[in-house]
């Protein structure tokens, strides 16, 4: 296999010492020697010693070097580390509430989007198998993030990690956003960043619920599939009024497009669309008239029976995105509603 | 002062900890709560009110309100 055959037994010792000393994700990491830490260092350009924050529920201290070791122990090339470390401190605003995304026994993890041209510059893919396996980009910038949470985070499964089943987000959870394929805005547009910015979208999420529509050939036809795919009685956007995020598969985005719509007129038919009538919503999920006190409007508190209840606030609760490869499918990506909304944040390219 | 179930022990006491909260008092209650039936969730309580009675004390409750 190689000029020297002692070579990978060194490198599955060290990570068979890992797994007994440190908690890791399942799966073996690269070795962060001073070589490969210093190289990535190198190329970031900051004081090793700055801090970047703290990350809940450990409160562990994520310094630069530290980000960097977990880049290298992920299988990171020193450029992603604009992605990461912009995704790392998005995570950390307090609005986001990464201490509750962490230990939540609700199913969701952070996923990263990438939007603009570092999506192509950095090759995160963003078409066929986009939520999948198979791309060093998307695997070792997400798994990056993972490591930093597991590590510096303790959200280890069963200890301050209490998710009821996790997801494979867990693992690694990040997409770029289909550029050639989108008829719209860009995502980070929406947020009131220009066209020409690159940028990351964090949303702590449930993992990807397919949408199945070859037979529609209008926008409304392949949006009302959607709508209905979002709209269940056992997800926490009913009941805690969080975000919900939209991938729309590209064939899907032509069709919606043909027809004149815009990303407004998308939001606008799934707020509309997507409810849940009351006299089910009442019957299970997380209802109750302390959590319809807590989280819907007043509106809708005083509703009767007979309303369909909206899954977010508004129709800007909503994220569009186009990702995605062939065939006529679409994602929807509940939230958890107690933290983890969406945050959109503008990539400096020096990290 | 806060009540926490047994399964969460582990976490809770982290979280203490990471927090810097010494003074944060924690009574656990059996798991879980929220697929219990009233009477189960009143035997519970009941079970637990001596323990959340000192747990008030050390906090400054003076005085116990019977409605």
């Amino acid at each position: 296999m190689s000029g020297d055959p002692g070579a990978p037994s060194k490198v599955m010792e060290l990570n068979d010492d890992l797994f007994q000393d440190a908690w890791m994700d399942g799966l073996p990491v690269v070795p962060p020697t001073e070589e490969r830490v210093e190289k990535m260092l190198q190329f970031i350009k900051k004081d090793p010693l700055e801090v970047i924050g703290v990350i809940p529920p450990q409160m562990g201290v994520a310094t630069v070097e530290k980000v960097a070791i977990h880049m290298v122990m992920a299988g990171c090339k020193p450029e992603y580390a604009p992605v990461v470390f912009t995704a790392l401190k998005t995570l950390l605003k307090p609005s986001f509430n990464l201490n509750g995304v962490q230990a939540t026994t609700h199913n969701c993890a952070p996923l990263l989007v990438t939007s603009g041209s570092i999506t192509k510059e950095l090759e995160i893919h963003s078409g066929s198998n986009v939520f999948g396996s198979g791309f060093r980009s998307n695997a070792t910038i997400g798994r990056a993030i993972r490591l930093i949470l597991f590590h510096l985070g303790g959200a280890i499964p069963g200890e301050l990690d209490n998710s009821t089943f996790g997801h494979p987000g867990k693992y690694s959870f990040c997409i770029g956003e289909n550029d050639e394929a989108n008829p719209w805005t860009s995502l980070h547009q929406d947020y009131g960043f220009s066209k020409e910015d690159s940028a990351v979208t964090l949303f702590a999420c449930e993992a990807p619920h397919s949408v199945n529509d070859h037979i529609n050939h209008s926008a409304k036809g392949v949006l009302t599939s959607v709508a209905d795919t979002m709209a269940t009685l056992g997800n926490n956007n009913l009941h805690c009024h969080g975000d919900v995020m939209v991938v729309i598969g590209p064939e899907h985005a032509k069709t919606i497009a043909k027809d004149g719509w815009t990303k407004q007129d998308v939001k606008e038919f799934l707020y509309e669309n997507a409810r849940v009538p009351m006299s089910l919503a009442k019957l299970g999920g997380m209802y109750s008239e302390e959590n319809a006190e807590a989280f819907w409007p007043k509106w809708l508190q005083e509703a009767d029976d007979d309303t369909n209840v909206p899954l977010v606030r508004s129709p800007e609760r909503i994220a569009v995105t186009v990702a995605g490869g062939l065939g006529r499918f679409s994602m929807v990506l509940h939230g958890w509603g107690f933290g983890g909304d969406l945050h959109c944040e503008r990539i400096e390219k020096s990290s | 002062m806060v009540l926490i179930t047994e399964d969460f022990r582990k976490e809770a006491l982290a979280q203490k900890k990471a927090l810097n909260r010494d003074d944060l008092e924690i009574v656990f209650v059996p798991h879980p709560i929220a697929s219990l039936e009233d009477d189960e969730l009143i035997a519970n309580v009941r079970k637990a009110y001596p323990e959340i009675k000192e747990a008030l004390k050390r906090i400054g409750f003076a005085k116990e309100v019977i409605a």
